[in-house]
C-alpha cells in the first residue's frame, strides 16, 4: 500500500479523498495549502501527491513546479485535482509545471480509485 | 461527405502513416477517397504509398498557382486519389498561397466520398490552413504526456476555427507505461476512435513502400487501422442521418 499526500484548501474534498484512499488501504497525509505541503515534504516522501490548483498563497502550479525542480522530490508522481477544466489549464499543469497527470472535479469515486492505482503502478512517461 | 484533417500537435506520433493507411482502408471498404499531403515541409505520402513522383505536379505547384486541380490529382488505385506534396527543396522556396488549400478541398469533396488531409505537425500557418480547409479533425497521439498536450493544442486550434473533433486515435500502443484509454477519454473528453498497436511490421511496410494495410493486412496495426476506418464511417453516417432527420 502507498503513502499519498492530498493538498487542498477545502475540508470536504480532503475528507472525501481521504475516505476513498484509506478504504483502498493507503496512508493519507493532508495539507491545506502549498506551504504546508512543502514543509511536510521535508520529512516524508509520499508515492503520490494529489494537488489542488486554486489555493490560498501559492497556486498548485507553483507548488508542483517546486516539487519537480527539487532533487529530493522530483521523482514523486504529482497529479492535479482541480475544478479548472480548460485545455489551457491542463497544458500549463502538464508542460510548464511538469505534473504527471490531471483530474478534474467532481470525481467518480470508483473510477478515481482505479486511476490512483494506475498512477501508483505505472505513472505516464513524458514522451 | 466531409474533409477531415488528420492532425497531431507533436511530430513523430505516426500521423502520416495512419493517414495514408486510413485512406487505403476506407477505399478498400468501397468509398472513393482523396488524400491531400499538406505536410508542406515534410511530405511523405508518396513514400508511404509507394508512388514515384518524378516530375508530377504536386500540392506545392497548386498552391503556387502553377497547376490545376486536375493536374495535381493522381490515381493510386480505382477508389483512391492523392494530391502529393513535393519532396524537392526548390518547391519549398516557391511562394505558396495556403488559402488555395480550401479551394482544393472543396473541389475534391464534390468528387469523392471523403477527403483526408495529412496535416503538418506543430502550430505554424500551414497547420492552421489545413485545419481551416477541413470540416472535422481526427487527432493522432501516442499514450504519453507530451503527445496528449499536443492533442489539446490541436483541439484549441480546431475549436477556434469552429471545427468538430471526430475523436482521437491512440497510436504506438501496447506498452505497460501507456496512459490507459479510459484515462485519455476522461482527460481529453473525446472518444478514442481506435487504439493502434506499436507494430514492427510498420517499419517493414515503410521499407517496402507498400501501405501496411495492403502488405500486412492481418498485422495488429492493420487491424487497428481497419477498425478506425469503420468507426470513422459509422460516425459520419450517424451525422448524416442526424442532419437528414433534423
Amino acid at each position: 500500500m502507498a503513502t499519498i499526500m492530498v493538498v487542498d484548501d477545502e475540508e470536504d474534498i480532503l475528507s472525501l479523498i481521504q475516505k476513498i484512499l484509506t478504504k483502498e488501504g493507503h496512508t493519507v497525509i493532508t495539507a491545506r495549502d502549498g506551504k504546508e505541503a512543502l514543509e511536510k515534504l521535508k520529512h516524508v516522501k509520499p508515492d503520490l501527491i494529489l494537488l489542488d490548483i486554486m489555493m490560498p498563497g501559492m497556486s498548485g502550479y507553483q507548488v508542483c513546479k517546486i516539487i519537480k525542480q527539487s532533487d529530493e522530490t522530483s521523482s514523486i508522481t504529482v497529479a492535479m485535482l482541480t475544478v479548472k477544466a480548460d485545455d489551457e489549464d491542463k497544458i500549463r499543469a502538464l508542460e510548464d509545471s511538469r505534473a504527471d497527470w490531471y483530474f478534474t472535479k467532481p470525481i467518480d469515486t470508483e473510477r478515481f480509485a482505479k486511476s490512483v492505482e494506475w498512477l501508483l503502478k505505472n505513472p505516464p512517461r513524458r514522451g | 461527405m466531409p474533409c477531415i484533417s488528420v492532425a497531431s500537435g507533436k511530430g513523430g506520433v505516426g500521423k502520416s502513416i495512419i493517414c495514408a493507411n486510413l485512406g487505403v482502408a476506407l477505399s478498400e471498404l468501397g468509398y472513393s477517397v482523396a488524400l491531400v499531403d499538406a505536410d508542406i515541409e515534410g511530405a511523405t505520402l508518396g513514400l508511404l504509398l509507394g508512388y514515384n513522383l518524378e516530375d508530377d505536379a504536386t500540392l506545392h505547384d497548386y498552391l503556387s498557382g502553377n497547376a490545376t486541380e486536375e493536374e495535381v490529382l493522381k490515381s493510386v488505385s480505382p477508389m483512391l486519389n492523392v494530391v502529393f506534396g513535393s519532396v524537392q527543396l526548390t518547391a519549398l522556396m516557391k511562394e505558396l498561397n495556403l488559402e488555395r488549400l480550401e479551394r482544393l478541398t472543396s473541389w475534391l469533396k464534390e468528387r469523392h466520398d471523403l477527403v483526408l488531409i495529412d496535416t503538418p505537425p506543430g502550430f505554424e500557418e500551414d497547420t492552421f490552413a489545413a485545419i481551416k480547409a477541413s470540416d472535422a479533425v481526427i487527432i493522432i497521439l501516442n499514450p504519453d504526456i507530451l503527445s496528449v498536450t499536443g492533442a489539446l493544442k490541436v483541439r484549441i486550434v480546431a475549436k477556434r476555427e469552429g471545427k468538430r473533433i471526430l475523436g482521437v486515435v491512440v497510436n504506438k500502443a501496447g506498452h505497460e507505461y501507456d496512459i490507459p484509454t479510459e484515462e485519455l477519454e476522461a482527460f481529453l473528453e473525446e472518444e478514442v476512435l481506435a487504439v493502434i498497436k506499436d507494430d514492427p511490421l510498420v517499419r517493414n511496410s515503410l521499407l517496402e513502400g507498400i501501405p501496411l494495410v495492403s502488405s500486412y493486412p492481418d498485422s495488429p496495426a492493420s487491424r487497428g487501422i481497419k477498425e478506425l476506418a469503420k468507426r470513422v464511417m459509422e460516425k459520419l453516417t450517424q451525422d448524416k442521418s442526424q442532419v437528414s432527420g433534423a
